[in-house]
């Protein structure tokens, strides 16, 4: 396997000659070349220091004021031997919160480009690592696409370091743990492990901690590559975690047991185990009350089944099984159909494709330009189609029902499988009728009941069957809600009193 | 790992499956029990109870494994080898069936063998990804089916004639208790399935699972007769109509309005296919046993080139199919009575128990 470039050097821990030190990250971290690189030499004393950092990393004024400034105004030290400088330094001068003392190459390195400042010692084998971190990043803001019409309006950023404070700030638990790792042989990444000690199950947590450390790619571009190097079954067409950028929705996933990876520059949380349902449910459901949560969770399962089987039945119906089909409504659709030269299964497949180049390339449009999209959507492809007799007027109407009931899914990942599910559907529908559309019905209920999220039935707690609280299909009222999450620990300090007595 | 299922898995499947075999027996293939087909599947029920308890019995004396792992090596091939056949004759029915409902319903031009590959697909998709997912799959629809059941039992309620159901010993008795043989042979396939199960830990009371799968097959089957009968008049002459006739009967929903033929269809197709499922499963899983040396893959597949060799032939038709179906049953009953020898008294069984 081939190495880094410097990798012994990489390896190797610092000496007590500042100037042989200095000469290593110079080595290291390319300067020269880097010119973003800076080592700033001062005095302390008698004791010759160096300050190592990255520009736009490090904040300098944190670096002026707590290390350069601190370190001049201090008083002349005494004679301090080499080999307690450094502690000397971080207890009695240096003015700065988060400081720690190490000696491995590696960690200076990784720490220098994180955006740590690194102080070398003269005489000393050990530097201090100072948390001078003041890169620019996106403050907190309204998730852009788990919006809710009541609830929190903070989502997750780019920074770490943020996304864990959003999420200790909504579970305010001594109980709640943060596992740091990297994850990422070559380029690591900064990735957070966190779950609540006691109501997450230890064989869970444990399983997940070494599925993390068991990653070899080489790097990582956040947690979708996380997830994707998670999962229990790569290549099955549902997602098996969920990706979520609310840190309210992440905060509700840990008091039922799961546990939350966050990776630096991704403003995403990761959680499992999860299950079908999981995805289905909007975070809104818990804020609203019970009846209208209800209501609307109805009618996103309705859009759901709307989405994944009417493009399939209507075009069952109409190639296969006219006779099941009103005469009245039938008349109707032969007549806006009489001049369109396609067969049904190709005017849906031709609409469902223009339907998601719209999605795609209004996904990609420059904002300057996005209301392109509409007139051409709207206009050209849909009004001019119907006009020029290319499409019928009811496969629109079909179509748009399609796609509202797709969106009404909270979930993206969720969307994107059920598209692919329609059009097998589709096509199963479109060449064997009633009995094609079924048949994949069945086959994508059974692959969904094959699907195990970290060992967890992708389908419980309906099939196999667990107890469970009244909030799957419908969400009755919190009142009725004692029950932990059937993959929680049975003897979690979660427990109410009332589910104790039940 | 083995084609396997867990207890509650296998009562969810074969429920429904059964309900499923029952229906197109009694109604579409017996005729000559005129609307008295639920009597009829009501007695086959009791019938059927000894074993379904003979079957409780013996789960209950095994500890982690299935109870086919605790027999001794040869009765457990020749057991396997017995139940593959019978299962693999009635799987062959079973795609026939399918096979005959979707061409009346649409793909009359389609030639027989043709429409067996959709259904190869199906169970090769479905059966590579083992039993638990087919159980559980099973399990969802049972949910479903219930609410589909009623809505069309509401909208047509008007239509039943209460009065087409009597006599009720109208195909008087001979008859009534041969087709209840017949039933009963067809409730006992799931003793097939349960042998392999392995038990459900969370589960106490997952040997009394075969007399829970009998009750709900049985159950919906004669509901489903029930409506059949009330909606269809009995015909006195069987003989003049065919296995077709009956069965585009039963899917155009009697006298029903069209809206209803819409759910009428979606209940039999699903129903039918877990039924095939079932059978092509449990005979894949009897085949393995018998040939343990064979992998999950191989084993679907020779099963599913015997039952498409059978379905294609004549040995999958209306008669053949009856006459085997008399025999179901006391075959059946022989082979547990054999297992249940050797699983009680045998010394050398004891001890793997």
């Amino acid at each position: 396997m081939a190495e880094q470039p410097n990798a012994k050097l990489l390896r190797s821990e610092l000496t007590t000659s500042l100037k042989q030190n200095l000469k290593s990250i110079k080595t290291l971290l390319n300067v020269p070349s880097n010119k973003d690189v800076v080592l700033r030499s001062y005095e302390c004393g008698d004791i010759s220091l160096c300050a190592v950092y990255i520009e736009g990393m490090a904040d300098d004024k944190k670096i002026s004021e707590f290390i350069l400034h601190a370190c001049k105004e201090a008083s002349s030290p005494e004679e301090i031997p080499p080999e307690q400088r450094a502690e000397q330094l971080m207890n009695r001068y240096l003015e700065i919160a988060q400081c720690e003392r190490e000696s491995r190459m590696s960690e200076i390195i990784s720490s220098v480009i994180g955006g740590m400042t690194a102080v070398m010692i003269d005489g000393s084998a050990e530097a201090l690592l100072l948390d001078t971190r003041g890169f620019a990043h996106r403050q907190v803001d309204k998730p852009s696409n788990e919006a809710v019409v009541i609830g929190a309006q903070e989502g997750f950023v780019e920074n770490l370091r943020t996304n864990i404070t959003l999420l200790r700030r909504y579970v305010q638990s001594n109980e709640l743990v943060t596992e740091r790792m990297t994850v990422g042989t070559k380029i690591p990444s900064n990735v957070a492990l966190l779950y609540l000690k006691g109501v997450a199950d230890e064989k869970l947590i444990d399983e997940a901690r070494r599925r993390l450390n068991s990653i070899q790619a080489a790097s990582i571009q956040g947690v979708g590559s996380i997830q994707q190097l998670l999962e229990d079954q790569p290549h099955a067409l549902f997602p098996q975690m969920l990706q979520t950028e609310r840190p309210d929705r992440a905060a509700s996933c840990l008091k039922e047991g799961q546990f939350v990876i966050l990776a630096d520059n991704s403003p995403y949380a990761l959680t499992a185990p999860i299950t079908l349902f999981h995805l289905i449910h909007a975070s809104d459901d818990t804020f609203l009350r019970w009846q209208y949560a209800t209501f609307l969770r109805l009618i996103r399962i309705v859009g759901i089944v709307i989405s994944l089987f009417l493009p399939g039945l209507y075009v069952a119906l109409m190639l296969h099984h006219t006779h099941l089909v009103p005469f009245t409504l039938l008349l109707s659709i032969a007549e806006t159909r009489a001049d369109v030269p396609f067969s049904i299964l190709l005017e849906v497949l031709i609409m469902e494709f223009c339907f998601y180049l719209i999605n795609e390339a209004g996904t990609r449009i420059p904002s300057q330009i996005g209301s392109t999209i509409s007139i051409v959507g709207a206009l050209i492809l849909g009004q001019a189609a119907v006009s020029a007799s290319i499409i019928s007027p009811i496969l629109i109407i079909l179509i748009a029902l399609t796609g509202l009931g797709n969106y009404a899914v909270p979930n993206y990942s969720l969307n994107l499988s059920l598209i692919l599910c329609r059009q097998l559907l589709i096509l199963a529908g479109g060449f064997l009728g009633l009995y094609g559309l079924l048949g994949g019905a069945i086959i994508i209920s059974v692959h969904l009941c094959s699907i195990h999220s970290f060992g967890v039935p992708y389908l419980a707690p309906v099939s196999p069957y667990r107890p469970h609280n009244p909030d799957i299909l419908l969400r009755l009222s919190l009142r009725r809600q004692h029950r932990l999450m059937f993959f929680a620990r049975r003897d979690s300090w979660m427990k109410t009193g009332e589910e104790e007595t039940q | 790992m083995k084609l396997q299922i867990s207890d509650n898995a296998a009562c969810s499947l074969a429920g429904l499956a059964i309900a499923a075999r029952l229906v197109h027996g009694v109604v579409v293939d017996l005729p000559e029990l005129l609307n008295a087909g639920w009597l009829a599947i009501l007695l086959g029920g009791a019938i059927a109870a000894i074993p379904a308890l003979a079957l409780c019995a013996l789960l209950k004396q095994r500890r982690s494994a299935s109870v086919l792992a605790c027999i001794a090596h040869p009765l457990r091939r020749v057991t396997c080898a017995a139940f593959f056949a019978l299962i693999a004759c009635d799987a062959a029915v079973v795609s026939s069936a399918i096979a005959d409902s979707a061409s009346i319903m649409a793909l009359t031009d389609v030639a027989a063998v043709y429409l067996m590959l959709p259904l190869l697909a199906i169970c090769l998709a479905c059966l590579r990804l083992n039993g638990d997912a087919l159980g559980r799959s099973a399990a969802i629809w049972n949910r479903a089916l219930p609410w589909l059941l009623l809505l069309v039992i509401v909208l047509e309620f008007r239509d039943y004639r209460f009065n087409w159901l009597t006599p009720v010993l109208g195909p008087g008795v001979s008859t009534l208790l041969d087709g209840a043989v017949r039933a009963a042979g067809w409730l006992s396939l799931p003793a097939a399935l349960f042998l392999t199960a392995v038990p459900d830990e969370r589960n106490v009371h997952s040997h009394l699972l075969p007399l829970k799968a009998l009750e709900s097959s049985a159950g919906f089957a004669v509901l489903v007769a029930l409506m059949y009968g009330m909606m269809t008049p009995a015909i006195p002459d069987s003989s003049l109509f065919s296995r077709s006739f009956r069965l585009d009967t039963l899917l155009a929903n009697g006298r029903t309005g069209l809206s209803l033929q819409l759910p009428t269809n979606v209940l039999w197709y699903v129903s039918l296919l877990y039924a095939l499922l079932f059978d092509v499963f449990t005979s894949a899983a009897m085949l393995q046993g018998a040939l343990p040396r064979f992998g999950n893959r191989t084993c679907t597949v020779l099963a599913l080139f015997a039952i498409s060799l059978l379905s294609v032939s004549r040995l999958s038709g209306r008669a053949p199919g009856l006459r085997a179906a008399v025999w179901l049953f006391p075959c059946i009953g022989l082979l547990l009575s054999i297992l249940m020898i050797s699983v009680f008294f045998a010394k050398g069984a004891r001890k793997h128990v």
